[in-house]
């Protein structure tokens, strides 16, 4: 548990370091942007200095209220603390972007830069065929072990095990029949088909093109998403191989090492994998060095959009046709408020909300 | 092929978009045949309204640089041949690019070399 709240704790640190880098998305700071030249600009850089540290400082008082909630309120009500986590990084959020955004006011705007907005024509790059090759695997262990499971119908145990603990052994039952069966052998497969989903999708995802740089942009937007759906189908295999594992194990007689053993190496691959994408490469490839046959031009520069953006978090831009776009702060993607499926999204996600409280 | 708009341009953002695919064309940064992004994916990248990318495509398919196929999306046409009322458009529009010209005083030789130039840089670039 300790350890779970040291990695809660250097995440929060770090959240506004996500977009740090180069490209565009590394000009977000508490999702205020700021261009090129305004970041080389001392008193500018000063500003940002200073609304980090204020940031961290904030961040870690507000931590440390969290073991004096749980000795006064000991035991701490399950999920509390966690809740309590987000909203203080959702607050601080809020808080030094409202801060930022004033601040940028003060600057003036260098009337040298030309503002454009950038695309690329070319057909965009597509899912890689040994990714592919990767899911068809995952699919196939799913497969075969969907199939063993029904043909030895006979022999699996009454109740039948439908959740595990992180050791591997089952702590959730239910009763034996055929439905059940195909229910925990189909969840593995549907868990393939989302991972392949979100795999294809990143293809999809907008980009931040930098008009400064538009080919290095797209370089590095190329290489992220390969090594995104690199990670996507490892997790899908071992996620696969561990639902495997525990289910075939109501019925083989596997070593006692195997449950553990596939469980640590799942969590490794995810929690792993995750740490070495965003130190490496980030969402926008924003980590990596590439160099691109293009000449630079610092004159150029995006529109600046910060109005879009509520609190840093949120995104409401009716004319913009995109459904998911890259956040600005922390790193994934966020839903447009102001697409008619994101207000569909957030009203769900309201009412989901105020049903669980009331209910 | 890379596209970027002027914000701040007094052009409309639908003419900006048009020209740049159309000089696209003609540079041979967009082959003939080649798939354009949909509407929808261009207009997000972009961050443009969907409204303003469906104009500029539909004048260019109008003007017979583009095809629009309802399955397949747009796509640079295959075959640009001009018939005569496509001769006398062009002779219009450049008359008035002429005239222009001609007001602000630049020779005969001045304009063929001007045209020549601009020619040669699709010619080379292609």
């Amino acid at each position: 548990m300790l350890i779970l709240w040291m990695i809660l704790l250097v995440i929060g640190y770090f959240l506004p370091d996500f977009q740090r880098g180069k490209g565009l998305a590394g000009k977000h700071w508490f999702g205020v942007q700021f261009s090129a030249k305004q970041q080389l600009d001392p008193a500018i850089q000063g500003v940002l200095k200073k609304t980090l540290k204020d940031f961290r400082m904030a961040y870690l008082l507000g931590f440390l209220l969290l073991p004096l909630a749980a000795f006064l309120l000991d035991p701490l009500p399950e999920g509390y603390g966690v809740a309590y986590w987000i909203l203080l990084l959702w607050g601080l959020q809020f808080y030094f972007h409202r801060r930022l955004k004033q601040m940028k006011l003060v600057f003036p705007v260098d009337s040298e830069i030309k503002i454009v907005r950038t695309a690329d024509l070319a057909p965009r790059p597509t899912l890689p065929r040994n990714i592919h090759l990767g899911f068809w695997l995952a699919i196939g262990i799913a497969a075969a072990t969907w199939i063993f499971l029904v043909l030895n119908y006979d022999a699996l145990p009454d109740p039948l095990p439908i959740h595990w603990d992180l050791m591997g052994q089952p702590n959730g039952f239910v009763d034996k029949t055929k439905i059940a069966v195909h229910q925990n052998a189909g969840m593995i497969l549907l868990l393939v088909a989302v991972f392949y989903f979100f795999s294809n999708k990143h293809y999809q995802a907008k980009r931040l093109i930098d008009p400064a740089r538009p080919k290095t942009s797209l370089i590095r937007y190329k290489i992220a998403r390969d090594r995104m759906s690199l990670f996507l189908v490892l997790l899908a295999n071992a996620v696969t191989i561990l639902l495997a594992v525990v289910q075939l194990g109501a019925i083989l007689v596997l070593p006692k090492w195997v449950y553990p053993a596939a469980s640590i190496a799942t969590l490794a691959v995810a929690f792993g994998g995750i740490a070495v994408y965003y130190l490496t490469t980030g969402d926008h490839g924003q980590r990596l060095t590439v160099k691109a046959d293009e000449s630079e031009n610092d004159n150029l520069a995006p529109p600046d959009e910060d109005q879009f953006w509520k609190g840093g978090l949120f995104y409401y831009n009716p004319n913009d046709p995109t459904l998911w776009v890259p956040k600005r702060f922390s790193g994934g993607y966020t839903v447009n408020a102001g697409h008619p499926v994101g207000k569909l999204i957030y009203i769900g996600i309201i009412l989901l909300v105020v049903g669980l409280i009331l209910f | 092929m890379i596209l970027q708009i002027n914000v701040n341009s007094e052009k409309p953002l639908y003419t900006q978009i048009y020209e740049s695919i159309l000089l696209g064309i003609a540079t041979g940064e967009l082959a003939p045949g080649a798939s354009l992004p949909s509407v929808r994916q261009l207009g997000g990248e972009l961050g443009v309204n969907l409204h303003t990318v469906n104009k500029s495509y539909r004048l260019l398919a109008q003007d017979g640089f583009v095809i629009i196929n309802k399955k397949k999306g747009a796509f640079v046409a295959m075959d640009f041949s001009i018939d005569k009322n496509g001769i006398e458009d062009l002779r219009n529009a450049l008359t008035i690019l002429l005239a222009k010209a001609h007001i602000k005083g630049l020779s005969l030789e001045e304009t063929q070399t001007l045209v020549q130039s601009i020619i040669e840089n699709f010619t080379k670039e292609a």
